[in-house]
């Protein structure tokens, strides 16, 4: 549909009336300053928090990799990033969580250099905003593996989301094989 | 006309056949004569008309001959001299056509002079047209005159070498002076030249010129001079010749004007003589043939009166003696045959008058018997047939016989009449109780032919009936069968619209195809834009995560990183929109290609069901031809049928007539069967009114 051209002296000479939109309020200027945001993954069932301000983390569709022979099943690979060679790990498999089927899945790295590692994941990483109500006071049943690894736990739209301590887990973990 | 009397008729005819052919041959006589004189004097008027003709002609040639000598002067041209020669030719020729012709020798003394003079006047003539061709030339480049001009022209080119003015002038002078005398033939110009021709030779002795060209201009200008006087002499010579040759011409014309004027003269006498006697011999012959004509009346009239008036006398005598006067005769007293016959005439009616007379006594006696005999009759119209009537000697004898017998044989029939008539009466009366009976069984007759005919006429109409129905079922069945062939065609159309259906479904099944093709191929374009969403969501996510461990620097980066994140997922979702819709698309496309080819299998079924109604169309309008046939063939048929039914009706209707006409008949033979009983009834009644001699 063709809108019809305003001639240029009215265009020049109209006025320009804002959106008329209230203002934030203090509460919610208070309340958006106490928010805060993760990267959540998806590990089976469990929603895993990471603190993405804290780590350094990179997702990867793919990762030139190898297999290792006599390590523990949930050993994926050793994967070369950049030059660096991190092992891969299947958490699912390691905490005994059953994996989604999909077609497609992804590796997040967490760390740097040496401190590396890679874990698979079925679905991308979101992003998700906690507000302090959202904190749950009594943790969920949680894989025990996992537990000692876990700081706060976080209930949103009836969903719920572990904040983790990733590399002292996966310490924890190597150490332990 | 007393020698006439004594003539026979015969002679009197013959004189007058002598006579008739005597005025014929001396007609004839006159004819032949008057025709020689007339071809005689046409031979002279034709000879004198061809004499004068001649002498015209000569006058002609004369004034040609002359006119040729003055175009000759005038225009100095040799064709004028052919043609005058040409000219005197045909007036010789024509001179002695004249002397042939001449009517009169007096003429001849007056032909010889015209002759002679004619003579001198073209060899006069002939000597001038030589000079002139010859010598002086017809004009200045022939004849003498071209040397003469070559003269003036040495003459001249040597002067102009000389470049002697004198001697110029004078030869100026002197071509002058022969210009002038060729103008005017003067002697005073002869003079003048030969005046000049001295001074020009003074002037050159006396000149500057050298002596040889003193002697060349000597001996041209006397070569000028002697050719000038040759041409002038010539000249001369033929102004001479001009003057005599017009002698000569006044000579001549006299005489050839009193030769013309004489011979028209005697001719004009001569054909006015010729022209008289002609008219001498038509009043001589014409008195003749009046003479013989009176002559040859006369004796015709004396003739015919001789013949005319016995007869008359004749007639008149026949005429009286018819009226009753017996007593007249005749009395001619010629001797010729009328004579003869007048007297044999007269004796024959005296011989008739006395049989007459005895006649009469006769007569009388025959009368008286008559009478008897008519008594007698009346007796027997009384029916009295027993009277006798009595015999006499005289002629009346054999009828009294007769009647006696015819009266005995007439009351013999009357009795035997008279008993017939009895028979008669009784057969007529059984004639009657029979036509009764007959006229009885011809009315049953009549009632079952009528109730025949009622049943025929209700049959006919019946089968009329049949025949109108027959007509419309024909109708109908046309009707019907072009409604199958339209039906046909209809369904001819509908399988050709199958077919094009099949086509148009086919065409789109190739377009949904495509258009599957297309989905698919777009369902390719969604995941590569699928990947390079989820990519970018990757993306998103890794400047996210790094933005978030910088810290307070990477927040503004991570505003942004997280709108592609957002944005990528909207891109995701898009696409996994699309990719739902495609493949709804696909699926609806795989239904619909499904609902085609069931649509392509029905409408090939619908083809085939159509062909298939088209082929029951064709047999049924087949069939329907064969029925439309039948149905004509039974019209037809029913139509002939009508017709025999409406003709049996019409040999019935003939019959109940015929029957009608019979019973008419048979009524009124009954009645007259009545008639004749009554009739024989009163036969027996008139017989028996006679009065019959007693039988035996």
């Amino acid at each position: 549909m063709e809108r019809a051209l305003l001639p240029p002296t009215e265009a020049l000479s109209r006025r320009f009336d804002l959106p008329q939109q209230p203002l934030p309020s203090r509460a919610d200027i208070s309340q958006a300053k106490q928010t805060e945001s993760f990267h959540g993954v998806q590990v089976g069932d469990l929603g895993l928090l990471l603190a993405s301000d804290k780590l350094v983390s990179e997702i990867f569709e793919t990762l030139p990799q190898c297999e290792l022979p006599n390590t523990p099943p949930w050993v994926h690979a050793m994967a070369n990033q950049r030059g660096n060679i991190i092992p891969i790990f299947n958490l699912a498999m390691l905490l005994g969580l059953p994996r989604k089927k999909t077609n497609h899945s992804y590796y997040l790295v967490i760390g740097q250099n040496e401190n590396a590692f890679g874990m698979l994941l079925d679905q991308l990483p979101e992003k998700v905003t906690l507000r302090p109500d959202n904190r749950l006071d009594n943790r969920p049943p949680i894989p025990a593996k996992l537990a000692p690894f876990i700081r706060r736990c976080f209930e949103r739209d009836e969903k719920i989301w572990l904040e983790w301590e990733p590399l002292a887990f996966i310490s924890s973990i190597t150490a332990n094989a | 006309m007393n020698l006439m009397r004594d003539l026979t008729v015969a002679a009197r005819l013959k004189l007058l056949g002598i006579v008739i052919g005597g005025a014929l041959l001396i007609v004839g006589g006159l004819y032949a004569v008057n025709s020689y004189l007339v071809n005689r004097a046409d031979e002279s008027t034709s000879k004198l008309n061809l004499f004068l003709e001649q002498n015209l002609e000569f006058k002609a040639s004369i004034l040609h001959s002359q006119v040729d000598f003055k175009d000759f002067l005038s225009f100095q041209r040799a064709e004028f001299v052919d043609s005058y020669a040409q000219t005197m030719k045909e007036a010789f020729t024509q001179l002695e056509s004249i002397r042939l012709l001449i009517p009169d020798t007096e003429l001849l003394p007056l032909l010889d002079e015209a002759r002679t003079t004619l003579e001198d006047y073209q060899r006069q003539f002939m000597e001038m047209a030589e000079l002139r061709i010859d010598i002086i030339g017809l004009d200045e480049k022939s004849g003498f005159r071209v040397e003469l001009r070559e003269a003036v022209h040495k003459v001249e080119s040597k002067l102009n070498e000389t470049d002697n003015i004198q001697l110029l002038a004078s030869m100026l002078m002197l071509r002058r002076h022969e210009k002038d005398f060729f103008m005017r033939v003067n002697e005073d110009y002869l003079v003048k030249h030969r005046e000049e021709y001295a001074r020009f030779t003074g002037l050159l002795d006396r000149s500057n010129l050298s002596a040889t060209d003193k002697r060349a201009v000597r001996k041209l200008i006397d070569d000028y001079r002697t050719k000038f006087v040759v041409v002038g002499g010539a000249l001369q010579k033929e102004a001479a010749q001009i003057d005599s040759l017009m002698v000569t011409e006044h000579k001549a014309e006299p005489i050839i004007a009193k030769l013309l004027e004489r011979s028209t003269k005697i001719a004009t006498d001569l054909l006015h003589q010729t022209e008289l006697r002609r008219t001498y011999l038509d009043f001589a012959i014409i008195g003749i043939m009046a003479a013989i004509a009176v002559i040859v009346t006369i004796i015709g009239i004396a003739t015919f009166r001789s013949i005319l008036n016995p007869l008359r006398t004749l007639r008149d005598t026949v005429s009286e003696v018819t009226y009753g006067n017996y007593n007249r005769r005749s009395q001619l007293t010629t001797n010729d045959e009328l004579g003869e016959f007048g007297r044999a005439f007269d004796t024959m009616l005296d011989d008739r008058l006395k049989a007459l007379e005895t006649a009469e006594r006769e007569n009388e006696e025959l009368n008286n018997s008559i009478i008897e005999l008519l008594e007698a009759v009346a007796q027997l119209s009384d029916r009295d047939l027993t009277v006798t009537v009595p015999i006499k000697e005289d002629v009346t004898g054999p009828v009294a016989d007769a009647m006696n017998m015819m009266a005995r044989e007439t009351a013999k029939v009357l009795s035997q009449i008279n008993r017939i008539a009895a028979d008669v009466e009784s057969v007529a009366v059984a004639v009657r109780e029979q036509g009764k009976k007959v006229t009885e069984v011809a009315g049953e007759e009549w009632r079952v032919i009528t109730d025949t005919l009622s049943q025929l006429n209700e049959a006919a109409r019946t089968m009329n009936d049949i025949a109108t129905l027959a007509q419309q079922c024909n109708l109908i069945a046309e009707k019907a069968s072009t409604t199958t062939n339209e039906a046909l065609e209809t369904v001819n159309e509908t399988v050709a619209g199958m077919s094009e259906i099949r086509e148009i479904i086919s065409e789109t099944e190739k377009r949904i195809k495509r258009l599957g093709e297309r989905s698919q191929e777009i369902t390719g374009i969604v995941e590569i834009i699928n990947n390079i969403a989820e990519r970018t969501h990757v993306l998103a996510l890794n400047a996210s995560m790094q933005a978030a461990v910088a810290g307070e620097a990477g927040r503004g980066f991570a505003v942004v990183a997280d709108e592609v994140q957002r944005l990528a997922e909207s891109s995701r979702n898009s696409t996994s929109q699309i990719a739902s819709l495609v493949s709804n698309i696909r699926t609806e496309t795989s239904e619909t290609m499904a609902t085609m080819n069931r649509a392509i299998e029905q409408v090939i079924a619908g083809s085939n069901r159509a062909e298939q109604t088209g082929k029951k169309m064709q047999d049924t309008m087949e069939t329907t031809s064969e029925l439309v046939e039948g149905v004509h063939r039974i019209a037809e048929r029913s139509s002939a049928q009508a017709e025999l039914t409406n003709a049996l009706l019409k040999q019935a209707l003939n019959i109940q007539k015929s029957t009608e006409l019979t019973s008419e008949e048979l009524t009124e033979q009954g009645a007259h069967t009545e008639n004749l009983v009554l009739f024989s009834k009163s036969l027996v009644e008139s017989v028996q009114v006679f009065k019959l001699p007693k039988a035996g």
